[in-house]
């Protein structure tokens, strides 16, 4: 676990940049995936609910205070998207790249739903049928798209990390 | 007796009050946002260094691209400096003139009372539902919270948060702007504000549109200097259709902000002068 400490920070690190500088380029109908989301999804996913809920604590956190409206969202709903996915960890087999595309597809309806909803609320100015179609859905289907590519590389890294660790326990 | 501590419940709902509570107090923007900044600062260099190699690697690859079409425009653009400059003489005049008269009629220039300050956009929001974007000056440079941001088409948006070395501007298409404007021919006061749905083709509306408001498309829309954030007259943009709203009287507009959003880079804050 210590290993993976310096791992993550430099990933999330690495996530974020990505997110907020050169991901509006590869939009499609003016849509971004969610890089930092598809994370903590592939992450919880691949090593269970409690390195995912920190993970997406931590991933979250330092989204909402990169570019945020409201700080402590992102922290919040990354932590129970972290826990969730990695309930889920038990039930399947977690290296299989079209199960994670859609989690990370339904994850994705729930997670934008949920922000659509709580930010406004001070305002009330809902137009629940445009976002779902125009924004919710695309970015759903795009993350779960993009979800395969992150999830590849993240269990190439996370198998390497945990052989580094069994090595380690014995010696 | 401390064995709670161990306990995943415990911290699961001590983590989720905290985040709601700090959600709870950071709602509204404020300039001594700590927590923002303690992440803001050592981010925005790297992302000012990324932004930079993104914008010069793009720059590189559109010289290969276009070529010939440099020429083209070299010429075009010779010509049209010698007609600007020729306007500009003719302007120079014009302002001369209007110096002599507004000290004539004692007017006071609200732009006297700011001090514009130029700023580099270093990111832009992570997510699909907002537009805003971060600059490379904060606190430091004497940026503060709700102060304009324009550029040298018109008004680009506020600052929303600050942090010592950058700042959060929201655009005026953002879904949660509003803006106190007026029709700039007619005088008649509008209220213009972004839309979640027109946001992605960078258009605003005019909305509530009183049924006696003279408004036809192609108007300038311009700030009206109501509401202390925006000071009188920064172009807002142009109107290009009015649709009823049927079976009501009222109507509303669409405009095409005088900024283009997609190709925005450089901006300028106004900043108060405090005397």
């Amino acid at each position: 676990m210590k290993v993976k400490i310096p791992i993550y920070a430099v990933s999330i690190g690495l996530v974020l940049i990505l997110q907020t500088t050169l991901i509006e380029h590869i939009t499609i109908w003016n849509i971004k995936p969610n890089l930092p989301i598809i994370f903590i999804i592939s992450a919880a996913f691949l090593n269970g609910n409690t390195e995912g809920a920190v993970v997406g604590l931590a991933t979250g956190l330092a989204l909402d205070m990169t570019v945020g409206k409201l700080i402590g969202l992102n922290g919040l709903l990354g932590l129970y998207l972290g826990i969730v996915t990695g309930q889920v960890n038990k039930k399947f087999y977690r290296e299989n790249l079209l199960v994670m595309a859609f989690l990370t597809f339904v994850c994705s309806l729930v997670y934008e739903f949920l922000v659509y909803f709580i930010t406004g609320i001070e305002t009330g100015n809902y137009h629940w049928l445009y976002a779902l179609r125009f924004v919710i859905l695309p970015v759903s289907v795009y993350n779960g798209l993009a979800s395969l590519l992150v999830h590849s590389v993240n269990i190439r890294v996370f198998r390497r990390l945990n052989q580094t660790g069994r090595t380690w326990r014995k010696f | 007796m401390l064995r709670f501590l161990k306990n995943k419940w415990f911290w699961l709902i001590t983590v989720t009050i905290a985040l709601i509570i700090i959600m709870g107090l950071t709602a509204e923007y404020s300039s001594s946002n700590i927590i923002g900044s303690i992440i803001n600062v050592p981010l925005s260099p790297i992302q000012k260094l990324v932004s930079t190699v993104r914008n010069k690697v793009g720059e590189t690859v559109a010289m290969f691209k276009d070529i010939n079409s440099i020429k083209q425009e070299n010429e075009s653009l010779k010509e049209e400096v010698e007609r600007l400059r020729k306007e500009n003489r003719e302007l120079k005049e014009f302002k001369l003139k209007k110096e002599e008269l507004e000290s004539l009629l004692n007017i006071k220039n609200q732009f006297n009372e700011y001090d514009p300050i130029g700023a580099n956009i270093i990111a832009k929001d992570p997510g699909n539902w907002f537009i805003t974007f971060k600059i490379d000056r904060g606190t430091n440079d004497g940026v503060d919270v709700n102060f304009p941001v324009i550029n040298s088409d018109g008004l680009v948006g506020r600052v929303a948060a600050c942090h010592p070395f950058s700042s959060q501007v929201v655009a005026l298409i953002d879904a949660g702007t509003t803006v106190s404007a007026k029709i700039s021919r007619t005088r008649d006061p509008v209220r213009v504000r972004g839309d979640l749905a027109l946001k992605d083709e960078g258009l605003c509306i005019v909305d509530y549109i009183p049924p006696d408001t003279d408004i036809q498309v192609g108007d300038t829309v311009e700030t009206s200097g109501l509401g202390g954030i925006y000071p009188k007259g920064i172009i807002i943009g142009t109107i290009i259709e009015i649709r009823e709203i049927s079976n009501q009287l009222n109507k509303y507009a669409l405009v095409k902000p005088a900024v283009d959003f997609r190709r925005l880079e450089n901006v300028l804050v106004l900043m108060r002068k405090t005397e």
